[in-house]
């Protein structure tokens, strides 16, 4: 992580231009009435678009990316990336496989898996990157490489059904309409808006990111910071698996892997910035929307499915290059 | 502005036109007609955030001015960094811009075409180069260094050397004296005396009253992005000069002082970290104890271990209780507040809003409840501090790093006094910022002395150490050489003692 820290912020351009807050609010806005105005200009042309039931499937499909998009939020904001948030969520679903497999509790299946995430993200990620002084992204490029590994030693090498009624009833029922996964994502959402926003942990997490040395010396606890970072990014790619797992019914040995980039796309093109010190949940929310109009109304409109990514990486391109023009007008 | 001085007789080197620059709804710039003649030197004044280093970067090309224009000393206007560069305009910017991983000699050559030839790089042909332009700054032995290891002081005379590698027509600098100590201060003024001498132009920004009356010929005062003055600095506008950038210095320091009372900071035994080796220290309530010294004798070293921010052996206790050593946080709990050196790098937080930047690390219970933060109790508190250091622009939620150098000090030395502390380590509380905030933060530690508090203030400046201070100690080779009351020391001995000879050397300030 030192790469990007120990560049202090004189050395980046004659002009620290940045945004302040007002304006940070002003482009959230925009950015919504861009996604609304997509929705609305495809809506005569798409009759999907216009079905109830079809908006809440898509919304509960990506539920498990949203949760995954704002956990690696607080990483980034900090400054970092975990690389391994999509082969986590599949990995925990190996776990719930090994724990239903010996008859636990539905409950305590579910405290295991997720406290297992939460001791990977703060003891493994955490510790080696912020006590080890160990970069990032060799950290959880580890990770990313050994999850899988031992998720298929678990699984044997295939696919194992699994059957778990809470988590059944967690991923695929209903509250009063609304699918649980999204009241699920909804929840975490507020949680993590009400950490980041509202609490001293938060704007620590802005201040480590900002300045990691002015932090320490203003007596931030930078270490700890950086620990809970990576707690939460697991933790949450931990519920996203599985919410995974309940939809699919079963372990499978390449669940998860892509969905980091996909969800870390959406927390770049929400304004989160990997310099760090910048960046907001809703951004994140607002991205990952965007995504999703975005792709529906190619799929629908008849582009062939294997075009999306190309299309979703050159529109991260654009959406990065107008705000760095921006920045340096 | 009809005061727009081209005498005749003098060329001008570069004249300003109409230039304004807008910051959303700030007018940094607000039509600023001025011109700076060639073979002379010009001093800008003016408070923080009078427009002064905007004007230096609008001159630079590295800033577009809103309107208005520049014109080189070719009479071809300035467009753009290139333009500017090509015109011969070369800018040292306050906060060095230096590839600290590089070596010195391949900092001052870099992208020279003496150091290259064709593609190809010619080291030897570059570290010679770099040498001819070191020479009367910086001994020849730091040529090899690594940028980053140098001190302040050397760092900014690398910047300068680096300068006057591209062969300047008109040299900007902003604040150059700011971070150099006496030696440096000298080599920079017999410097820009041959410069101007061999007909080039010089402008500097400085808060520095002798900068000002020793170098310039013309002086430009800015008030609020206007120009408020220009013209020859003669004995008829000495006077106003001095008053302007002294006003208010000395009325914001507290007349009395009660005498010093029971001991808050004692030190003892402290090795280790290149070379510091200090025995014994005591910090009293209510002093202010000055740390000198040459730069690179210890005396930040000596001031971060006090302050809990870098390691040591030994021992440093708060009221009798020790603190770990290079824990900052075990050393705040004992109440030790640190304002630190290096401002950019260690200090402040760029893309962060001023109130972030004035409560960071604050958790005490004024502002917040739990886990919680109070943030009604955050905006008075910010508002409360903006107003005691008189932070400009009066915003809260403004990002750090579109304020000026001077007022960002404001921000950190704010940040450290609201905590309350025993014992306050700042270092170099001042550095870069203008008369009247350096009078309120004098006024500040002075305050906090006055309360109880020891503060411990690391003074290159012998200005500053001699009008803050009570006591002052030397740190030569990282151990304490010299302690002393300020009333029973001259300069010439501070001086001698940090250079390690007893017989003082000639170089005499005249208190003007």
């Amino acid at each position: 992580m030192t790469v990007i820290q120990s560049q202090p912020a004189t050395s980046a351009g004659p002009e620290p231009v940045v945004a302040s807050g007002p304006s940070t609010m002003k482009q959230q806005g925009l950015f919504f009435a861009i996604v609304l105005a997509m929705f609305v200009v495809a809506l005569p042309f798409l009759p999907q678009l216009r079905s109830g039931p079809y908006l809440m499937v898509q919304l509960a499909t990506y539920s498990a990316v949203l949760v995954m998009a704002l956990g690696q939020t607080f990483v980034v904001i900090q400054v970092g990336f975990d690389l391994s948030t999509g082969a986590m969520q599949g990995f925990v679903g190996g776990l719930v496989f090994l724990f239903v497999g010996w008859k636990l509790a539905d409950g305590l299946v579910i405290v295991l898996s997720l406290g297992a995430a939460l001791a990977i993200g703060v003891l493994l990620h955490g510790l080696l990157i912020a006590k080890g002084k160990m970069n990032f992204f060799i950290v959880t490029l580890a990770s990313f490489t050994i999850l899988p590994s031992l998720l298929r030693v678990i699984l044997d090498g295939s696919s194992k059904p699994v059957y778990s009624p809470a988590l059944d009833s967690l991923a695929n029922g209903s509250i009063l309409g609304i699918r649980t996964p999204v009241i699920i994502a909804g929840i975490v959402f507020g949680l993590m808006w009400v950490l980041l926003n509202r609490t001293v942990f938060g704007r620590n997490v802005y201040a480590v990111g900002s300045n990691r040395e002015a932090a320490r010396l203003a007596g931030v606890n930078v270490d700890r910071v950086t620990m809970i970072c990576y707690g939460i990014c697991a933790l949450c790619a931990g519920v996203a698996g599985l919410l995974l797992l309940g939809a699919l019914g079963a372990a499978d040995p390449s669940a998860g892997l892509g969905n980091e980039f996909f969800a870390l796309t959406a927390v770049l093109l929400g304004g989160t910035r990997f310099s760090g010190g910048q960046g907001t949940l809703l951004g994140t929310l607002l991205g990952l929307l965007f995504l999703i109009v975005l792709s529906n109304i190619l799929l629908l409109s008849g582009m062939p499915q294997f075009w999306i990514g190309a299309v979703q990486g050159v529109v991260l391109l654009i959406a990065v290059g107008i705000d760095r023009a921006r920045r340096d007008a | 502005m009809s005061a727009l001085q081209d005498q005749s007789g003098s060329t001008a080197g570069v004249v300003v036109s109409g230039v304004t620059k807008l910051y959303g709804a700030t007018k940094a710039l607000a039509g600023v007609d001025v011109a700076f003649r060639r073979g002379v030197v010009t001093a800008v004044v003016g408070a923080n955030g009078s427009g002064k280093t905007t004007l230096l970067r609008v001159v630079s090309g590295l800033l577009d001015p809103s309107s208005g224009q520049v014109e080189g000393p070719s009479g071809r206007p300035v467009t753009g960094l290139t333009s500017a560069q090509d015109a011969g305009i070369v800018l040292v910017p306050q906060e060095p811009t230096l590839a600290g991983h590089l070596t010195v000699w391949q900092n001052v050559s870099l992208g020279r075409p003496e150091a290259a030839s064709g593609p190809f790089l010619r080291d030897r042909a570059a570290r010679r180069f770099a040498a001819e332009h070191l020479e009367g700054l910086l001994p020849a032995s730091v040529l090899d260094q690594v940028t980053s290891t140098l001190n302040k002081s050397s760092r900014q005379l690398v910047q300068l050397a680096a300068a006057m590698a591209r062969k300047p027509i008109v040299l900007m600098l902003d604040e150059p004296t700011a971070v150099l100590d006496e030696d440096g201060v000298l080599a920079l003024h017999a410097l820009i005396r041959r410069f101007v001498g061999e007909g080039g132009t010089v402008v500097i920004v400085s808060h520095r009253l002798r900068d000002v009356l020793e170098l310039a010929d013309d002086v430009v005062v800015l008030r609020n992005g206007l120009v408020n003055h220009t013209g020859p600095v003669t004995p008829q506008t000495e006077h106003q000069i001095v008053r302007l950038l002294s006003a208010e210095e000395r009325d914001n320091r507290p007349a009395h002082r009660p005498d010093r009372g029971h001991v808050v900071l004692e030190a003892s035994g402290l090795r280790g970290w290149r070379g510091l080796s200090v025995d014994h220290l005591q910090v009293y309530a209510g002093e202010i104890l000055g740390i000198a010294g040459q730069s690179g004798s210890g005396r930040s070293r000596l001031a971060s271990v006090l302050a809990g921010a870098h390691p040591a052996e030994g021992q440093v206790a708060v009221e009798g209780s020790t603190f770990k050593l290079g824990s900052i946080r075990s050393a705040q709990a004992a109440g030790v507040a640190y304002i630190p050196e290096d401002r950019q790098v260690t200090a402040i937080l760029g893309n962060q809003s001023v109130s972030a930047n004035l409560l960071v690390g604050r958790e005490d219970g004024v502002i917040r409840r739990g886990p919680f933060r109070r943030r009604a109790a955050e905006r008075q508190e910010a508002a409360d501090l903006i107003d005691r250091f008189e932070v400009r622009p009066r915003d809260p939620d403004r990002h750090a790093a579109l304020l000026s150098g001077g007022n960002q000090q404001k921000l950190v030395v704010g940040r450290a006094l609201s905590r309350k502390a025993k014992v306050i380590v700042a270092d170099e509380p001042t550095q870069g910022v203008d008369a009247s905030a350096r009078g309120a933060i004098h006024a500040a530690l002075a305050s906090a002395a006055a309360e109880g508090s020891a503060v411990i203030a690391v003074c290159s400046e012998f200005e500053e150490l001699f009008e803050l201070c009570d006591r002052v100690v030397v740190v030569r080779d990282g151990a304490v050489v010299l302690d002393r009351p300020i009333a029973q020391v001259s300069q010439d001995e501070v001086l001698a003692s940090s250079l390690g000879s007893h017989l003082p050397d000639s170089v005499e300030e005249n208190p003007s």
